[in-house]
């Protein structure tokens, strides 16, 4: 797992990759800074949870995807098998390109967490 | 007029705007010529579909023929995407007044009043219909102001201030459900709302929302289908927000601006300012984020952010 979260962090905006579980586990991370990793996931699990509530409360079917920005950087996650993959975005992220991007990568780790 | 209406032709053909389409139906309807009229009219639609007038348009040819449950349906169109169509919503009043729903048009006379202060037609045919509600013949009623609710802040002779007209609520549901809270102080609400009403007139929103930090609704407008989501979207909206900032927070950065949440059918577009509200929409999945962005960052500075 950790040569698919390397390959993606090479990704252009891409400042670090963390998948964790529906429960806000940790299942593997490659970060470059110095973040606390399972205090990450726990953040992002709980953020996750939140999202499903509002799409569930408004009748929007499943999420797909969430992404945040802001002028210093932001987050991405997006669902892979039976993880959540979250990104670190740089500031100069292109977020409609790494969309597009990204989808392989997950779409791996959804093949390699089903093996 | 036929050259001008030859003009207008080639216009539309070569350079088609809203604008020349709304002429070109026009000329043909005074010329009597409706089914080409009409036909102008639905190209128009079809190739401009936020264009209000053309509805109202439509509205005007379907009464001169005698459809007038067409054209009771074709008002509120018009008036769905702009509530702010003088002709629309004067025509839509006297559509409802021939319906027999006097109570009805002069609720809709009465928004017409919101951004149309003191409008001596629109108070002359309130007075006529109020007239009739109590068995006064019509015309006998002498014209009176507006309600103390209703009055505007700036003299009649000024004009109106853009998007005051959302923040009056009609007695009837409107087309698009919209309304300030009371009680909640904001600066700006009521009095410039009109990068709000742009936003929630972009095609695919289903509702927006003005939210504070406490997950209040400070301003809202959503479309009948999604009319009452708004509280939800709201309060999820604020929660949302604080997740995102912890999660942030933990990866170093400061809390983000603006959040996108993708579903299947339905997407939730937030975005932030200084000045500690958020815009918050409802959209369909094939709106453009960014188109969104830039009409909720205007609504922003609008409500006081730098």
């Amino acid at each position: 797992m950790q040569d698919i979260l390397g390959e993606l962090n090479r990704v252009r905006g891409v400042g670090g990759s963390l998948l964790f579980n529906a429960d806000g586990l940790l299942m593997e991370s490659m970060l470059r800074s110095d973040a606390d990793e399972q205090a990450l996931a726990a953040a992002a699990g709980a953020l996750i949870a939140q999202t499903s509530r509002l799409c569930d409360s408004l009748s929007i079917g499943k999420q797909t995807a969430f992404s945040a920005s802001g002028d210093k950087g932001g987050v991405m996650m997006c669902a892979a098998g039976a993880g959540t993959l979250l990104l670190l975005l740089d500031p100069n992220a292109n977020l409609a390109l790494l969309r597009l991007e990204v989808k392989p990568f997950a779409d791996r780790i959804a093949q390699r967490l089903t093996l | 007029m036929e050259s001008e209406i030859d003009r207008l032709r080639k216009k539309v053909e070569n350079f088609p705007s809203p604008s020349s389409y709304n002429r070109l139906a026009e000329l043909l309807h005074l010329a009597k010529q409706e089914v080409e009229a009409e036909a102008v009219c639905r190209k128009c639609v079809k190739e401009f579909p936020r264009n209000s007038q053309v509805y109202a348009l439509v509205a005007d040819i379907q009464l001169a023929t005698g459809r007038k449950a067409e054209a009771g349906v074709s008002l509120r169109s018009a008036l769905e995407r702009d509530g702010r169509n003088y002709a629309a919503a004067r025509m839509y009043a006297d559509w409802l007044a021939d319906n027999r729903d006097l109570p009805g048009a002069v609720a809709q006379l009465k928004q017409v009043l919101a951004f149309r202060p003191a409008d001596p037609a629109v108070m002359r045919r309130i007075s006529d219909i109020e007239g009739q509600l109590r068995g006064v013949p019509t015309g006998a009623m002498p014209v009176r102001p507006a309600p103390s609710s209703l009055r505007p802040a700036t003299p009649p002779s000024a004009p109106a201030p853009p998007g005051a007209g959302s923040a009056v609520r009609s007695a009837t549901p409107a087309p698009a459900a919209s309304g300030v809270r009371s009680g909640i102080a904001t600066p700006g609400s009521g009095v410039r709302r009109s990068a709000f009403d742009t936003l929630a007139a972009e095609t695919g929103v289903r509702a927006t929302v003005v939210v504070d930090t406490q997950g209040q609704v400070v301003l809202s407008k959503a479309l009948p289908t999604s009319s009452g989501k708004e509280d939800t979207l709201a309060a999820f909206a604020a929660a949302i927000g604080e997740a995102v900032a912890d999660l942030s927070k933990l990866a170093g950065n400061p809390a983000p601006s603006s959040w996108v949440l993708g579903a299947e059918i339905g997407q939730v577009l937030a975005f932030r300012r200084d000045n500690g509200f958020s815009v918050v929409a409802l959209a369909d999945p094939t709106v453009r984020p960014a188109m969104l962005e830039l009409r909720a960052r205007q609504a922003l500075i609008d409500l006081g952010a730098t």
